[in-house]
């Protein structure tokens, strides 16, 4: 072997799409794993992932919390409830069929994934293969793993089922395994045992020679004697980390050999491995990952975690190859940072109608808490509440109400707790409010959350999977297609669920306060959930973007603009044109729908997503579009309104029954149909939104513009005349929708031009309207009917199609040539008996 | 990477980071810059200063239109005659040009890096230019042409599409501005040579010729009275449904400030907008628009600072890290080490400032005794001229203070302006900036400056640049958490620690425009209002 064999670790991550992610780490910057690891895995069948870290790290973890977006919701990080270093750095991907476990030394970090000395193993178990015992050995971990957070409140602690369920599919593989005829590879941890002890029993004690390179030793010779007793025939040799120029043992050796490694030819990182040699009679053995050289680690008390493997003499002597001997060191004092409190260990989730906090059962015996301040935070946003007493038992529910606000926006939520505890000691406690309706959502449901999050912060553009899975979302929110989610159903602990009737009827937009499907309320389960969630984003104002090369004339000196590659151009055209395709398939789709009560209430909330979704998609990759053009967006208008507000023709397929509603040639317009037949009015929230649109086609491009379909939402929304207040928000949102690249102002005038003139364009206004009029003053009987049916359905009259009839099809009035009754289209006959009566 | 790649051993790891890049790393500017863009100086650009190349870039779709017929009205034709004058516009630029010579040289000199050998076809690919150095590109004069009404747009081409073809507004001062430029152009027996389609290889001398008949952007401040009328409608509009343009109440300020007070140079200009006070004494402006206008201007300056301060305070804390501290407090604490003692909080911080200038008394009673008198020629003033900047901790905290002297009382005077909020605790908006300060002005320092280091450097920077981040391109992180604590990141382009910096704030290009139509006239020791003053439209 020449050089030592580097490997990216998002090859790893890169292997297969995992059912389950679990991460084992002492210290963690979730910055980093989400803007470095998290992006390469493919999390398209991702069905759980949890990281687990030491409290020491979880802590300064928490340092990040207003940055994060995906910790929460896309993976849960908890501290791990261990009284001693959870210091494993083990990470395991799998699927029903196979896993694969990295384990080694680094943390996850930025250091111990790229810039320390590092060193990793990869262990994969996949169909077909003799590893049944390694399989078994790391299904073990992963269930000591769970049974750490054994009697802990399941509903504040999803970690525990994600973990109990990896561990069920790893099971699986492992048990499909066939047994080794000999075994060379061995997963060890500190759940079994002392790693002296377990390396024995592997190696065998005839070891002439151990090597042990390592950062630290807690400054004594406790972890070297350890080995010495195992080993009583060795040499010991030791390459300690130079901490500068300081190593973590005592000054002068005691019978050891001292040297410096000589494994990297670069030498500027710091060395932070961790690898023991084993040499003699039984061959030569390595043992890589956390350990490190501390009676701590191990005797087991820590939590920690290593592969040994059984390797060529000549292997052994290369990692182990010295690069002279150590220089004149002193000893390294670690100073460890002071703290006025102790920390709290809790955990967090979102229940709908507020949070669910649970402590560790060891700290109930320090409860309850007094003088005790609930911080929540979000982003830049933050709010608390003072109780005079908390945990007054070890789970505490706080209601959102007893908050002044509750914190919104795109980041995670994070609690922090302080306060004093039975024993007067200072308290502080920070966790992560888990989501745990998106934590035990589908992997569409995941996917499609990430790219609704990468819309709504406007700042970078989705990807095509991410897209496309939003798309997918919006259509099965519309058919109510969603079983309720039963989360992790195959844990051992829980009996197995039957999917529950979803009442898909019930209103989906706005979220009903009360709704009890997601637990206690608030948002619902699965893609309702993730779709309301995403309504509410978009119809909030985006956030701003990075300046662009548009803006670049206004950077400071010397400084360049972001220019975007080729690449980035070519992929922002195909995610816009992916839009474009999806809205066109929704005008279609919605063109020969008959609604039912599910669709009644579903279809305008939905069709509003769309139409945001496309309007984001477009503003986000216009900048990278060379031939991006206004006239895309009004296409887009134009096809919405006409989906929704317009009479659709009915195909030559369509052969409804006798006593159908929609025997007739043309499909009543969609929304004034729900209106009709289900009761349904266009929600207050959405109205705005949609008078902006029709305000949008009118000013910018009056050939799309329909008074046709103007007049139909205007039934449908039930919409009186246009007062200031109404137009002002109708202005503000059709500047954010339309406004971007726009001179504002000239926009905004543009618009109240429009909403004055949209405002005379009412029934009352029609020449139909005043035929009605004279009709009602001549005392004829006016009848309302179905534009499209070209009859008089008066007893009496014959029920043939006649072109005499044709007029109905405008908004205006038809005498019947045979009994003489004014016939009008429902439309006009209901406004015109809403000013005037029967 | 198959599974049986990976060595069947321990291995080292490599970098799989994506790479650095990115700039306002606190998310602070874009806020400097709606307020700039939308309500100051709309339209145009620290490029866009010489009204000349707003003539040209006018008259050049306009002739392209005259010169085609509908079948030669095609992208392709376009490109070719752009070009070709676009190449011989920044011909005319060069060094010792007769046209450069005669008439000056343009301020934003575009394309003059262009290498041309006689005779060439006048491409952009055969000189060495890109669309990035046209006149119609973004950062140079294409959306102000637009914001002007000199273009309308571009022209539409099949399936929709939009095409490059830039399309001249057909309006009667757009029309009369490319005749104006046409006229002259055809002084010169070049024209023919290279104002047709499919331009025809002219000789150096033949553009020249050309750039003394009107292809140099310098000729034009030289326009005839009536002209500079025209284009002045176009940059200082009257009124729209009663509402004025930031530009026209920019000039109208800065002919209002310079009546009282000649001779002010730019940076000294915004200074008087920032303070309201000529030396000691107030700038008077009797409408109460104009008042509204300076106190936005005064706001926009006090943002500008605002996000100064806090830059600043991330390059202090950035060298904490590059000396190897690791966390909040330890860099918090190193700061305040680096200030003077005799100050525990951050009141005691602005006392002090204020102390130098003396002032004593509560908050209010020294931040109106500080916008009383701190004028910006004062040596105290905020921008902190008097600062030192090898003890950048100290600085960065006295600018602070300073700030928050001026702003804590001044935010009643920007009542009513939206944009004294916009943005909140996101972007970090005025005034929520400055209660946040009042609020923990009486925190012991070091706690103050943690807080402020992890509130508005830390987590603000995370948040904008995860916020940035789509899994795909560039790591906008400078720093994030470590092994050891925080650390730079590796992944950042800029070794150094961020230079703290001012958003270019267009007043160079706009007063250089203002100068072209003669509204001022600027000279070495500054501006004074110029013989046409009088283009500027009443208020009233």
């Amino acid at each position: 072997m020449e050089t030592l064999t580097t490997v990216p670790l998002s090859d790893f991550f890169g292997l297969f799409a995992p059912k389950f992610l679990i991460g084992t780490t002492y210290t963690a910057s979730l910055a980093f794993f989400e803007s470095v690891v998290l992006p390469k895995i493919d999390r398209s069948r991702l069905h759980g992932a949890v990281i687990i870290g030491d409290e020491f790290g979880f802590a300064n973890a928490t340092a990040e919390a207003s940055a994060l977006v995906d910790v929460t919701t896309t993976y849960s990080m908890v501290l791990a409830p261990h009284g001693k270093s959870f210091h494993a750095k083990v990470w395991i991907m799998a699927t029903d069929d196979e896993f694969a476990v990295l384990c080694g030394s680094g943390n996850l970090t930025h250091s111990g994934f790229i810039g320390n000395h590092e060193l990793f193993d990869v262990i994969r178990i996949r169909p077909g293969g003799n590893q049944r015992e390694l399989g078994s050995e790391l299904v073990g971990f992963v269930e000591a793993l769970a049974d750490l957070f054994k009697g802990f409140d399941s509903d504040a602690v999803p970690a525990r089922e994600i973990l109990v369920d990896c561990a069920q599919i790893m099971k699986g593989v492992a048990a499909a395994q066939s047994a080794a005829a000999s075994r060379e590879v061995f997963f060890l941890s500190s759940f079994g045992g002392n790693f002296p002890d377990q390396i024995v029993a592997h190696s065998g004690a005839s070891a002439k020679k151990v090597c042990v390179a390592a950062p630290f030793f807690g400054g004594s010779f406790k972890g070297l004697d350890s080995l010495s007793v195992r080993f009583p025939a060795a040499k010991l040799e030791v390459f300690p980390a130079l901490h500068g120029s300081s190593i973590d043992l005592p000054r002068d050796p005691a019978g050891e050999t001292r040297r410096k490694l000589k494994l990297w030819s670069e030498k500027g990182a710091f060395a932070h491995l961790k690898l023991y040699g084993f040499s003699g009679d039984a061959g030569a053995w390595l043992f890589n990952g956390s350990v490190n050289c501390t009676i701590q680690a191990l005797s087991g008390g820590n939590v920690e975690a290593g592969v040994l493997r059984k390797v060529p003499q000549s292997t052994f002597a290369y990692y182990f190859k010295s690069d002279g001997p150590l220089p004149k060191v002193d000893e390294l004092k670690i100073v460890w940072p002071e703290s006025g409190s102790r920390w709290l260990r809790l955990w967090a989730a979102n229940v709908g109608s507020g949070i669910r906090l649970s402590l560790d059962p060891a700290e109930v015996n320090n409860t309850p808490l007094s003088q005790v301040s609930v911080e929540l935070l979000s982003g830049s946003q933050s709010t608390s509440v003072q109780f005079s007493k908390g945990f007054v038992q070890s789970v505490w529910l706080i209601h959102w109400e007893q908050f002044q606000k509750r914190p919104e926006g795109l980041n995670c939520l994070s609690v922090k707790i302080t306060g004093t505890d039975s024993s007067g000691h200072r308290r502080e406690g920070v966790a992560f409010v888990d989501d745990t309706a998106m934590l035990s959502s589908t992997p569409q449901q995941r996917n499609a959350w990430a790219g609704v999050q990468t819309v709504l912060t406007a700042e970078a553009i989705p990807s095509l999977a991410e897209l496309g899975a939003v798309f997918e979302l919006l259509g099965r929110v519309m058919e109510g297609a969603d079983e309720v989610p039963v989360p992790n159903s195959s844990s051992p602990h829980k009996p197995k669920e039957e999917p529950k009737e979803l009442d898909r009827t019930e209103p989906i937009w706005p979220p009903q306060p009360g709704a009890t499907r997601g637990g206690a309320g608030g948002w619902n389960s699965g893609s309702d959930a993730c779709f309301q969630k995403m309504l509410e984003g978009l119809l909030r104002d985006p956030s701003l973007g990075e300046i662009t090369e548009d803006d670049s004339a206004d950077l400071d000196d010397g400084e360049k603009p972001s220019i975007p590659s080729e690449r980035r151009r070519k992929a922002a055209q195909k995610v816009f044109e992916l839009a474009k395709e999806r809205i066109a398939d929704f005008c279609r789709r919605v063109h020969s729908m008959t609604p039912d009560s599910v669709r009644a209430e579903r279809l305008l909330p939905v069709a509003v997503g769309y139409f945001h979704l496309a309007q984001r998609v477009w503003s986000g990759t216009r900048k990278l579009r060379p031939a991006a053009a206004s006239k895309e967006l009004m296409e887009v208008v134009a096809d919405y309104t006409k989906a929704l507000f317009d009479r659709r023709p009915q195909g030559h397929s369509f052969t409804p029954a006798f006593n159908s509603v929609y025997r007739h040639s043309m499909f009543p317009p969609l929304a004034w149909d729900i209106q009709h037949r289900f009761q349904r009015t266009i929600h207050a929230s959405l109205v705005p939104f949609h008078i902006a649109l029709f305000a949008f086609l009118r000013a910018r491009g009056s050939a799309t513009f329909s008074r046709r379909q103007w007049l139909t939402f205007r039934s449908a929304a039930q919409l009186g005349n246009l007062d200031a207040e109404t137009k002002a928000v109708v202005i503000q949102v059709a500047l954010r929708l339309f406004g971007e690249g726009e001179n504002a102002e000239q926009l905004k005038n543009e618009f109240a031009t429009a909403l004055t003139e949209l405002d005379g364009v009412k029934w009352c206004n029609e020449p139909g309207y005043a035929s009605l009029l004279k009709a009602k003053q001549a005392n004829r009987k006016i009848v309302g009917v179905d534009p499209n049916q070209r009859f008089c359905p008066n007893d009496g009259c014959p029920r043939i199609k006649s072109p005499e009839f044709d007029g109905l099809s405008a908004i205006g009035t038809v005498d019947c040539p045979r009994c003489r009754s004014v016939l009008t289209p429902f439309q006009l006959h209901e406004a015109f008996l809403l000013d005037h009566g029967s | 990477m198959a599974a049986d790649d990976f060595p069947q051993l321990p291995f080292g790891t490599e970098d799989f980071a994506p790479k650095g890049g990115g700039l306002d790393f606190l998310g602070l500017r874009v806020v400097n810059l709606r307020i700039l863009a939308r309500d100051l100086l709309p339209g145009i650009n620290n490029a866009t200063s010489d009204v000349g190349s707003f003539m040209l870039g006018t008259w050049l779709p306009w002739k392209f239109q005259e010169l085609c017929d509908k079948t030669s009205f095609t992208a392709e034709n376009f490109d070719g005659f752009n070009e070709a004058v676009q190449i011989a516009i920044a011909y005319c630029q060069r060094k010792d040009a007769p046209a450069e010579e005669k008439y000056g040289a343009a301020r934003t000199r575009i394309g003059v890096d262009q290498k041309l050998v006689f005779p060439t076809e006048l491409r952009f690919g055969k000189v060495g230019r890109t669309s990035a150095t046209s006149i119609f590109a973004a950062p140079l004069y294409g959306p102000s042409l637009r914001s002007l009404g000199l273009h309308r747009g571009f022209a539409a081409g099949e399936l929709g599409r939009v095409t490059n073809i830039n399309l001249a507004d057909d309006s009667a001062d757009a029309v009369a501005i490319a005749n104006y430029v046409d006229q002259k152009l055809r002084e010169s027996n070049a024209y023919g040579k290279l104002i047709r389609l499919n331009p025809g290889g002219p000789t150096a001398a033949q553009l020249d010729d050309l750039g003394l008949r009107g292809l140099h952007p310098a000729i034009y401040r030289g326009m005839s009275p009536k002209l500079k009328q025209i284009f002045a409608r176009r940059l200082l509009p009257a009124p729209d449904e009663g509402k004025w343009n930031g530009r026209t109440l920019s000039a109208a300020l800065l002919v209002a400030t310079l009546r009282q007070k000649p001779g002010l140079d730019r940076e000294q200009l915004l200074r008087v907008w920032h303070t309201g006070l000529i030396g000691s004494k107030s700038l008077k402006l009797l409408d109460p628009v104009l008042v509204q206008h300076r106190e936005l201007w005064s706001l926009f300056i006090a943002r500008q600072y605002q996000r100064f301060c806090l830059e600043y305070f991330m390059h202090c804390f950035e060298r904490c890290l590059d000396s190897e501290m690791r966390t909040l407090p330890s860099c918090a604490a190193n700061l305040v080490s680096e200030m003077p003692a005799t100050n525990t909080t951050f009141r005691e911080v602005c006392a002090a400032e204020a102390a130098g200038i003396g002032l004593n008394g509560d908050m209010r009673a020294l931040s109106e005794g500080w916008n009383a008198q701190v004028h910006g020629r004062s040596a105290n003033y905020d921008w902190g001229d008097d600062l030192d900047d090898d003890r950048p901790a100290e600085s960065a905290m006295r600018m602070l203070a300073r700030w928050h002297l001026r702003t804590f009382a001044r935010i009643a005077a920007w009542h009513g302006l939206e944009q004294l909020d916009w943005d909140g605790s996101d972007r970090v908006s005025v005034r929520w900036f400055s209660r946040w300060l009042e609020e923990r002005a009486d925190l012991p320092l070091a706690r103050f400056v943690e807080d402020l280091l992890t509130q508005f450097v830390f987590a603000q920077h995370l948040r904008v640049a995860m916020g940035r981040f789509d899994g795909r391109d560039v790591q906008r992180l400078r720093f994030c958490l470590d092994d050891s604590g925080i650390v730079r990141t590796v992944a950042v382009e800029h070794d150094e620690p961020l230079e703290p910096s001012l958003m270019a704030d267009r007043v160079g290009a706009f007063v250089a425009l203002l100068t072209d139509l003669g509204i001022i006239h600027q000279t070495d020791s500054g501006m004074t209002v110029g013989q046409h003053e009088d283009l500027v439209p009443k208020l009233r």
